[in-house]
Order: structure tokens, then sequence, then C-alpha cells
């Protein structure tokens, strides 16, 4: 931050509390929500009740700490700007006689909204204090130094004043402030300005906090909650243009197979919000809003099923997973309807991938009936691989990966599915030999009651002793356990999986959610470790380093890595609600 | 200065320098010698080179070639990184950062040599590893015998795959490889007969790639009488490289192509200062080493008909920047942007190799150079950060503006500039100070004077 944008935040900050005071506290009723000021023609509101705690949770949190020791920070310190920031800053501190945390703790104590109403097409900024007394002596300090400031510059504030109901009233350009209490109160629009003010003198009970739809709002929000958002959906969609009435044919197959199907409802849904949890365990950010399984199209049934009761299995966590998913979704619908849910260029994507499958499948429609053999619940994991005793060790260590189905009828695609594997590593087989790739040898193995069909490649004078090919990452292999088929980039995964599904049920047991998604970050910093000096050697082509500095790079990446423990991602929906759950969790290590 | 070279003595001219009051070994001499046997350099290297006779330090380029452990290490490192991608555009990138880094600069520059002589390009053979191998073979003989050299060269798998004489069958000779082996490796053009390459293509019957390795298949091999170059008999392919290498043209084909490469664009070497090397070079065995010695530590690569007299390549322009400034940069960009000025190493534009000399410059690479300096000195990654250009100037006693100026200019340029370019320089450097830095701006004014693209 430049010393110029640290002169215009003062300014800005001592225009908003430069609004008369006045003896008005006596006048104001008490206001526990910052939303009981606000119309209840409000459309956007959101509010942090507590910014102090937040601010602490960031500022204090050990990964903080760790970031202020790299050298990358101390050097950014070290810098003109900076140099000027922090001078300013600290005169600034003089002044008011506090810290800036000190200052921002006084301030906010009593939290802070915006809102948007747009029946005076009016934007709101609320802060309330920790008392009045306070709110004037920052207000007094703030304004000291910008008078000081423009009269050194030969200038003049421009603040004009006025007045509404016995309250001054202050404007800079477009922006209105008004100090009233405890509550620092600014606005865009004079309309908008006294109907808060009415609010806050009067006590008017029609105000947004008991708006049946904020009440509702109120009831769906987790607890604790470090700030949160919340919009009128209903409202924005009359007012044309702004929400789109349903959502559009997507082009983007990943987000529709992720997300798809609650934005599809999100068209039907009153309001949506959005909350964040912030704590030295974790960053937790959610999204909901009212769902009925009667708002799903017909289109996206693939995504909720038909009563909208889909749930997704249980996920799989391995020895070493990195990322495990676990969805309730039915691909053959999905792919046979993708005239309903994509735009025509991906639809003819979708009908040329449909023609190259069903060939690759012998002759198999790859939609109806090779996605359709598959029941509407996947599980995917992604696992690192230890390379163990192997024989060949390539210098590049992809991370091995596989998916589980559940077959609707577990005896018919058995066979089917084994041909069509056959085919596919012939297949590659010949494609490899005319770009000069290894080949593959089939395997069939015998397996804890089934049997695991592998593919491994043959080592060739490639792999030397400077480094075995990409290829050795591989081994891909199919299995059958009861109605499971498991489909997996390597031997090893697949013998995991088939272990793994026979020695639990849980596999069977269906979770809450419809999409659960695990991230593992100390098994992506083995990872990373695994592929250092891959990674060391690239930096320094890619970045210019020497070794030594690549090296320090590399290990800032793992070592940041190390102060996460994992990341989750999870959709559920019933016939009240649907909610999209986003949390990273830290290491114990890092609070 | 008119050149003028059929007048001079051959005596003179290949004679050992010594340094004299006329002719005294300084900065200018030593950053020459350090512009053509290396890829330029800083100022360290500048005053170890000054700290010893010319001679001394041209014996120690071509024999001291020995690279530390430590960055053996890291050049494998990075090969087995690059490999593992698959793709041979990276190599380049990882050849950029070992010819940045090596201190056996002159075994580089012979490597490069021979990969323009025996161009072989990536975009036909495809496979990374071959090239990589190509590569390492050239390097190996890069300073030894081109008798070997062009032996190993012939069954190379990388350069038949290239010169498509992967499968050479007895019914059908395949004349490519043949005809540059007598055109472009050994003899030159017009010293040979369309039947001379139709027999030499009979003698390489039967060398084949089988799984990327060079194999002999005597079945395929054509084993009768061929007549070449005046010599008859059942020769096979080796015999039929010797028999190219024993006439009289291929050392003063080599020769005059190495004084091209070491001493001067143009004109073409007289034979009177080709032969009395071509004889030494022939006697020697084809032995490289002294024949590079000898040229470069001569009265004639000292004189003003060698200095300034070559264009600098676009990879001799930007990699005497880097080191001339002991900086580094993203080598996959900087390959990018070699691509651009027409230099992308494993990417030779077709069999003959690159051109170089004035096809290195028009307008539009000339714009193209200044871009990519300037693109050098903005960029925040390796050492062209802000301000440092200053700060490596301060810790070798440069104090003043104007000694910034000569300090750069005695490290990138040739020649010595117009004193109003130097004025302009001057001013441009106060100025830069004033606003402090940053001062890559004058490097980029610096690398717009015509002088900079000399080399």
């Amino acid at each position: 931050m430049s010393i110029g944008l640290l002169r215009r935040s003062l300014f800005a900050a001592a225009m908003l509390l430069s609004a008369s005071t006045g003896a008005l506290a006596d006048k104001g009723k008490t206001f526990d929500s910052p939303a009981r000021l606000l119309p209840a023609t409000t459309v956007f509101y959101a509010e942090v009740p507590r910014p102090t705690e937040v601010i602490a949770a960031i500022y204090d949190h050990a990964i903080a700490d760790r970031l202020r020791a790299a050298p990358e920070y101390k050097a950014a310190l070290a810098t003109p700007q900076a140099f000027v920031f922090n001078a300013g800053l600290k005169l600034v501190e003089n002044r008011l006689g506090m810290t800036w945390r000190e200052a921002v703790a006084a301030l906010t104590a009593g939290g802070v909204a915006v809102a948007f109403d747009p029946a005076t097409q009016g934007g709101a900024l609320l802060i309330r204090a920790r008392d009045e007394a306070t709110l004037q002596q920052l207000r007094d300090s703030l304004l000291g130094i910008v008078r000081d400031e423009t009269e050194k510059r030969g200038q003049e504030i421009p603040l004009k004043s006025a007045e509404y109901r016995g309250i001054p009233v202050q404007q800079l350009g477009d922006l209105k402030f008004a100090l009233a209490g405890p509550w620092l109160i600014a606005v865009n629009k004079d309309e908008l300005g006294r109907n808060i003010l009415d609010r806050y003198l009067d006590g008017t009970p029609d105000s947004l906090a008991a708006h049946p739809q904020m009440l509702a709002a109120k009831e769906m929000l987790p607890s604790p909650v470090s700030g949160w958002v919340w919009a009128n959906l209903q409202q924005l969609r009359h007012l044309g243009g702004v929400l789109p009435q349903t959502l559009q044919k997507t082009d983007n197959p990943v987000a529709e197979l992720m997300i798809g199907g609650l934005l599809g409802t999100l068209g039907e849904s009153p309001f949506a919000l959005a909350a964040v949890d912030v704590n030295p365990n974790h960053l937790e950010l959610s999204f909901l809003s009212p769902h009925k399984p009667a708002w799903i199209d017909p289109a996206r049934e693939y995504y909720f099923g038909t009563k909208g009761t889909g749930r997704a299995p249980r996920l799989l966590d391995l020895e070493g997973t990195l990322l495990s998913l676990s969805a309730y979704r039915d691909l053959s619908a999905m792919w046979l309807r993708s005239g309903d849910l994509f735009v025509d260029r991906i639809d003819a994507g979708f009908a040329e991938a449909n023609a190259n499958l069903s060939t690759l499948f012998g002759g198999k429609d790859f939609g109806e009936d090779i996605l359709g053999a598959f029941a509407p619940e996947m599980q995917l994991v992604v696992s690192r691989q230890s390379f163990d005793g192997a024989e060949t060790i390539p210098a590049i260590r992809v991370p091995a990966f596989a998916a589980v189905f559940r077959l609707r009828e577990s005896d018919s695609g058995r066979d089917e599915f084994r041909r069509m594997f056959v085919n596919l590593i012939g297949f590659l087989n010949i494609v490899g030999a005319m770009n000069g790739n290894p080949q593959m040898d089939l395997r069939t193995i015998a397996h804890s009651g089934t049997e695991i069909h592998t593919a491994t490649f043959v080592r060739d004078r490639r792999d030397d002793a400077l480094a075995a090919s990409i290829h050795h990452n591989f081994s891909p292999s199919i299995a059958f356990t009861e109605n499971r088929f498991v489909i997996a980039s390597t031997t090893p995964l697949a013998r995991q999986l088939v272990d793994r599904l026979a020695s639990s049920n849980d596999g069977d047991a269906p979770s809450e959610e419809n999409t659960s998604l695990k991230i593992s970050f100390p098994a992506i910093a083995r990872i990373v470790d695994d592929n250092r000096r891959q990674l060391i050697a690239q930096n320094m082509l890619a970045e210019g380093r020497n070794r030594e500095d690549a090296e320090r790079q590399i290990g800032l990446l793992i070592e940041g890595l190390s102060l996460l423990r994992d990341l989750e991602f999870r959709i559920t929906a019933d016939d009240q609600r649907a909610s999209i759950r986003l949390k990273l969790s830290f290491e114990e290590s890092s609070k | 200065m008119p050149l003028e070279l059929n007048a001079i003595d051959p005596d003179w001219a290949w004679r050992t320098f010594e340094p004299s009051d006329e002719s005294p070994w300084n900065d200018r001499l030593a950053a020459h010698l350090l512009r053509r046997a290396a890829f330029g350099g800083g100022r360290r290297e500048l005053d170890a080179v000054l700290a010893v006779t010319p001679a001394e330090a041209v014996r120690r380029l071509v024999y001291e070639t020995r690279e530390p452990p430590e960055l053996e290490q890291t050049l494998r490192d990075l090969s087995i990184a690059v490999l593992a991608t698959g793709n041979p555009r990276n190599l380049t990138a990882w050849w950029l950062y070992r010819l940045s880094e090596t201190p056996a600069q002159l075994r580089e520059k012979m490597t490069l040599f021979w990969h323009g002589h025996f161009a072989t390009g990536a975009d036909k053979v495809t496979d990374i590893r071959l090239m990589f191998e190509q590569n390492q073979l050239l390097r190996r003989h890069a300073l030894g015998s081109f008798s070997e050299l062009v032996h190993d060269v012939s069954k190379d798998p990388a350069m038949l795959l290239y010169l498509d004489s992967a499968t050479n069958r007895k019914a059908h000779p395949n004349e490519n490889f043949a005809r540059e082996v007598m055109e472009l490796f050994c003899l030159g053009e017009g010293l040979y007969t369309e039947k001379d390459v139709q027999e030499l293509a009979r003698c390489f019957t039967g060398w084949e790639i089988r799984n990327e390795q060079f194999r002999f298949n005597r079945f395929q091999h054509d084993d009768g009488e061929k007549s070449i170059l005046g010599r008859t008999g059942p020769f096979g392919g080796e015999a039929g490289i010797d028999i190219v290498l024993e006439q009289e043209s291929c050392p003063r084909f080599l020769v005059a192509k190495l004084m091209r490469y070491f001493l001067f664009d143009e004109p073409e070497p007289p034979a009177a200062l080709v032969d009395p090397l071509a004889r030494d070079f022939r006697a020697s065995g084809f032995q490289t080493a002294p024949l590079i010695e000898r040229m470069l530590s001569s009265n004639l690569f000292f004189s003003d008909h060698c200095l300034a007299r070559k264009i600098r390549s676009p990879l001799e322009f930007v990699l005497g920047i880097l080191r001339g400034l002991e900086s580094r940069t993203d080598a996959y960009a900087l390959r990018d942007e070699l691509e651009h000025l027409g230099q992308m190493l494993f990417y030779p534009p077709n069999v003959k190799g690159w051109d170089g000399g004035r096809a290195w410059i028009d307008s539009s690479t000339l714009l193209a150079r200044a871009n990519l300096v300037r693109q050098l000195v903005d960029q925040q990654k390796g050492r062209f950060a802000e301000g440092e250009i200053r700060a490596l100037a301060l810790g070798y006693g440069v104090k003043s503006t104007s000694e910034l100026v000569d300090w750069l200019l005695g490290l990138l340029v040739a020649v010595p500039i117009p004193d109003s370019a130097r004025a302009e320089l001057i001013q441009l450097t106060q100025a830069t100070m004033n606003r402090g830095g940053p001062f890559g701006e004058v490097v980029h004014a610096l690398s717009t004077l015509p002088e900079f693209h000399l080399g």
C-alpha cells in the first residue's frame, strides 16, 4: 500500500466519522442488529457481527506468523513503499493514541454491515462502534490528521454540512454520513439515509430484520458465523436482468456435473445465503438456499434422483489418499440428456464422443449401454504411489487414481467390461507402437477371492539410469467385487480398493450428502516431496534460479502445505434446503 | 577498414599473438576472446583472462573443460527432469541453462558448431531422448577427433532418422545421408559427382535403426564393388567415410568453416590462410582442439581483421547480456524468444543448419532483439530485478554514471561507440539514477545501438 492510498483511506475514514455526533444517543433506540435499521425492501445484505474476532483469527494465526517470517515478506517490508506506509501508519496510531487494531476494534465492536435497497437505489454502510464517546474520539483524531494534511497542501476539506431531524449530516461528493449514537451510517442516496435515520429515531417495526425471508435466513444460518451475506433472489428476479430466471444451458460439463443441479434449482429459490466462519481451526464457507424437490428440472434428475433423494456413497479413505470424491450422479442420464443441459457445441461434442467410444466399446452405445450399466453412485479416489520395491521408478511420480461404480446388474456386465478392457489395452498398444511408446502386458491376478485384470508397461532401453518413463506410473487395472466395478490407474490401488470394499460394508451405506469431496494436504505434500528433484529442476529452468534458491522455494511450498490438514466440500439437499459447504482445516501445529 | 585478407602473410597470421605497446592485452581483447571462444563473460571472467597471457587464456579455454562436480550433478538432474517431460522443446531450455552456466564455454561453443554442422531437427526426429543422446555425442567429440565424430554421427539414430536412412536397403539405397556426408559434413559443394553419391549410398545399405539403436543388417547390405572418389572396392560404410575424409578438400572445408565461425563472417577465407591450418589439421589426425587453439591464439584473431567482424547470433546476443551481467532468466521463455529470432536449438531450419552472418539481421529481427532485451530487463524472474544491475556494478567499484556506462560498454559492446551515443547513455543513466532505477533501461538503450550486434 502506498502513502497515497494510506492518505486516501485516512481521508475516507475521517469523513465517515466527521458527521456530527450531537447528543443523539439518548434519542435513538437500542438495536442489536443493523438489519433493524434497514427498510424491508432491501435485497442485498452483508454483515460481519464481530470484525475484531475475524481480524484476530487471521492476523494472529500461526500461518500468518509463518508468512511474516518468510524472507519474501521481510523483503517486501524493506521496500521504500512499505517503509513510507509503515511510517504513515505509525503517525496515525500516535495521533489516535492506540494501535490500528485497537482502533478497528473500538470502531467496529458492534459489527459492520452493507446493504442495497432497490426502492431507493441506495447503498448503505452501517458500523456500530464500542460506544458513542469512542466514536467521537476516533472521528476527532482522524479529522485532525486529515485537516493537517490538507492545510499543508493549502487546501480545505470539501465537506458540506446539513441536518436531518436534529442529526447533523455531512456530505462528501455523493456520500452522506451521519453519526447516530454508536452508529456510523454512510449512504449514497438521501432517501435511504432518511429511511435509516427514521428507523433509528422512531424504531419503525417494518424493518429488514422482520422480513419473513430474513427470518427464514436467520434460522438457516450456521453457527458460529464470522460473516454472512443474504440476497433476496425473488425480489432480484423481479428487477429484471439482474438474475436469469433459470439456469441457462452450460458450456462447462465439469461445472454442470459438480454444481449444475444446485444452480438449476436456485432459479426457483426465494433467497440465497452465504456464510463464513473463521477461527484458528478452520475456515468454512457455506452457501445455502431453500430447496424443494418439485423445483428440480427433469433434465437434472441425474443430479438429485427422481424424488430428490439421491445420496452419495461414503468417501473411500485409503492410506495415502490425497483426494476422495463420492457423488450421486446418474452419468447415463446426464449423457443422454446432454441436449437439454449443454450448449449446442458441447452437445455436438457428446454426440461425437458417443460415436467414437461406441466403436471402441465393440458397438455398444456408450451412454446407454456402458454408462447405463452403472447405478447412479460413483466414488473416485486419488492416492500417492509408494513405489516400494518397484523395479522401475519413473522420474515424474504421478498419483494413482481410481473410480468405483455400483453395477445395476452384478453379473451381466462383468464379461462385457473385461472384454472391453482387453480391447482397450490392445488399442493403446497399437497406438503406442505407432508413436514409439512402450507396450503393455496383460495379466490376470487372483486377489482376495476375485480377479484383477491388469496391464503393465514393459521396461525398455529408455528406462535407463537417467529416468524411467512417465508410463511406469500406470498399470491400468479393473476388478469386480460383489456388485462393484473398480477401474484403477495402477494395480496396487486396485488391490487396495478390492480389500477395502471387501472388508467393510461402509461403501454400501449411503452418506447424508449428495456430493462429498475431501482433499488431504499432508498427502499432497508427500507427493510434492516425492517429486522434489523434478520440481527443483523445473523451478531452476522456469524461474531462472540457482539450485539453492530453487530448493528453498520448493521447501517453502512443502512447508506451506504442511500447515493445512484438509479441504472438505459437501453438497446436501433435502426437501427444505440445499447447501454447499467448503471447509479448510488447519494442522494442529499451525494453530 | 576494408578487409584485405589476401594480403596477409600466413606466417604472421597464425603466429601466436604477443601483446605489445601498440596492441596491449586489455579489456577489449579479453572481451573479444570471451565473445568468440565463449558466450561472453562477466567482469570476474574478464579479470581471470587478463591475469594470464593470451596464449595461456586460450589454452585454458581449450583444455580445461572440466565442470565442477556440483554443476555436473545439477545438469544431470536438469536433464532427467527435462527428459521426463518427453517434449524435445524442453531440451532447448536445458541446453540454454547449460550454455549460460558452464565454465566449459568453448566446449559448448564447439558443441553448438557441430549441432549446426550435423544439423538434426527435433521436429522430424520427435524423440527427446535421441536428440539428447546426439547432443551428448557432439559434446563428447566437441574438441576431439573430427574423424571419430563423423563416424559416430553416421551411426547416430537421430541423424539417421533425420536423413531418412533408418532403413537403408540394398535394393533402394537412400542417397540423402551419403550426399550430406560429402556436401555438408566433409567436402563442400562441387567436389564430388552424382555417381560418387550413389556409390557411397550403397556403402551405407544395411545401416538401420532398431529399438532406437543403430544396427547393421548384413542381409540388406550391398557388398558389391563400389567406385567412390577414384577408389574402388567392396567398401562398407566406415570405409566409405574414410575415403571421404582422405580427400584433400576435407580439412580445408572444415578449417574454412571454423574460421568463419570463430574469426570473421566475410569474406570467404583465402586459401593462403586456410592451407597451413588444413595441413596441420590432417597431420594431427583431424584433432580439433589444437586447431582451435591455434586459431584463437593467433595474431589474426586479435587483429582488426577479426575484432567486431562477426554479427552476433541471437544466442550469442542474449547469452552475452546474461553472462556479462551475471544474470539468469526463465529458460523456457528465452527458448521461445530465440525461436522468434530464428535460432531455436535442436530445431535448425534445414539440413544445412543456420546460415549465420548477415542472415541473422533484418529490420524485424533487430526490433525483436530490442524487445527481447526489454523483456529480460523488465521481468522479475532471475536477477534482472530492479536495481540489481547497479548493485552489481557497485560491487565492482563503479562509482559514477559515466563509469557505469563504460563498465557496461566494456562488458557488452565489441567496438567503441560514437561519443554522442555515449553521452546520451550517460544522460539516460543519470536520469534513471535520479528516479531510483530501474537500470535495465540503460541496458535496453545499449542494445538498440548497431554496435551492440557485432561480436
